[in-house]
């Protein structure tokens, strides 16, 4: 039986996005106006995690070869964190000054990429445990963070 | 010392064989009570926005045997067949051919989702979703598979796209 050991950085990378997603949806709150909205904020917090479940319900019984093989990749994963940082603030500023409309007051897309990302974070930590991939997924959810919080 | 060796091997083996079949008991688990908490909100949600009404009332009463009838007559029949949990890994074929399976599903299920919202009496609203609710029930407790965990995130999956992006 393999140890669970606890894990810092998966720790505050998951509670930096649960705190996002609360204060997301303290915020969004305050703009609804009838039940359609509750559901459509709700649906984008649920959506992911069925197929979360879909692919543990698959992926179980060859957790033991992969766990093995992933100890490179630590420069590669700088890089890709550092690149997609950097990408995704450039892309949401764009993406604001062309529809003229601010992120954080649109409802489906932070909260649909927030939840995803969260999910898909924390399956990757249990299953494959892919540097590159965790550094892709900490860059992007650093990114929004900063979007949110400091520019506005 | 061999001899040894091998034998804790082999417990080893298969103390992570029963693992993983309880693991995946409990992820079928957590996913058909997912689906049935998403059954409950549609059904509530579509009631009170479109603002049914329940004309008789003995009807409602009536409503849920039409597709729990069917479900009850279905199980005593096939008793013995049944799919099991398996404790092997999958193959890629078999992985791509069960979520061109979901992707299928999921795609019924938004028309299905957009179905209902057409319906404009209580009744035929709840006797749908409790066809639903039997379908899924009978899944999870038949079809204990790759197949069945395939068609209920399937469904899941159709209905919580319609709610998000049609509704």
């Amino acid at each position: 039986m393999a140890k669970t050991r606890f894990d810092i950085v998966f720790f505050i990378v998951v509670s930096l996005a649960v705190f996002m997603l609360v204060y997301l949806s303290v915020h969004l709150t305050s703009k609804i106006s009838d039940i359609k909205d509750l559901i459509r904020l709700s649906g984008t917090i649920i959506l992911p995690v069925p197929l979360v479940i879909y692919s543990l319900y698959i992926s179980v019984s060859s957790r033991r070869k992969i766990k093995k093989q992933s100890k490179k990749h630590t420069l590669s994963s700088i890089i890709i964190f550092t690149l997609t940082l950097i990408i995704s603030i450039a892309l949401i500023h764009s993406f604001e000054r062309i529809t003229q409309s601010t992120f954080k007051d649109n409802i489906i897309v932070p909260t649909l990429i927030n939840s995803s990302v969260t999910v898909l974070f924390a399956l990757n930590h249990i299953t494959i445990d892919d540097k590159r991939a965790a550094g892709f997924l900490c860059g992007l959810l650093l990114g929004m963070a900063i979007h949110i919080f400091i520019f506005n | 010392m061999e001899n040894y060796k091998a034998s804790t091997d082999l417990t080893e083996n298969r103390e992570f064989k029963n693992d993983v079949r309880s693991k995946r008991e409990k992820y079928f688990w957590m996913q058909a009570l997912i689906l049935a908490l998403l059954l409950v909100v549609t059904g509530f949600t579509f009631l009170t926005y479109n603002n049914l009404e329940i004309a008789k009332g003995i009807k409602i009463i009536f409503a849920p045997f039409l597709s729990v009838v069917p479900l009850i007559f279905t199980l005593t029949i096939i008793r013995e067949w049944g799919r099991k949990f398996k404790q092997k890994e999958y193959s890629v074929q078999q992985i791509r051919r069960y979520s061109v399976i979901t992707v299928v599903t999921a795609g019924l299920f938004v028309l299905v989702t957009k179905l209902l919202s057409h319906i404009t009496a209580a009744e035929i609203l709840i006797a749908v979703v409790i066809a639903i609710a039997s379908i899924m029930s009978f899944v999870s407790l038949k079809v204990r598979d790759i197949l069945g965990i395939s068609i209920l995130t399937g469904i899941a999956e159709g209905i919580i796209i319609y709610m998000i992006f049609f509704f």
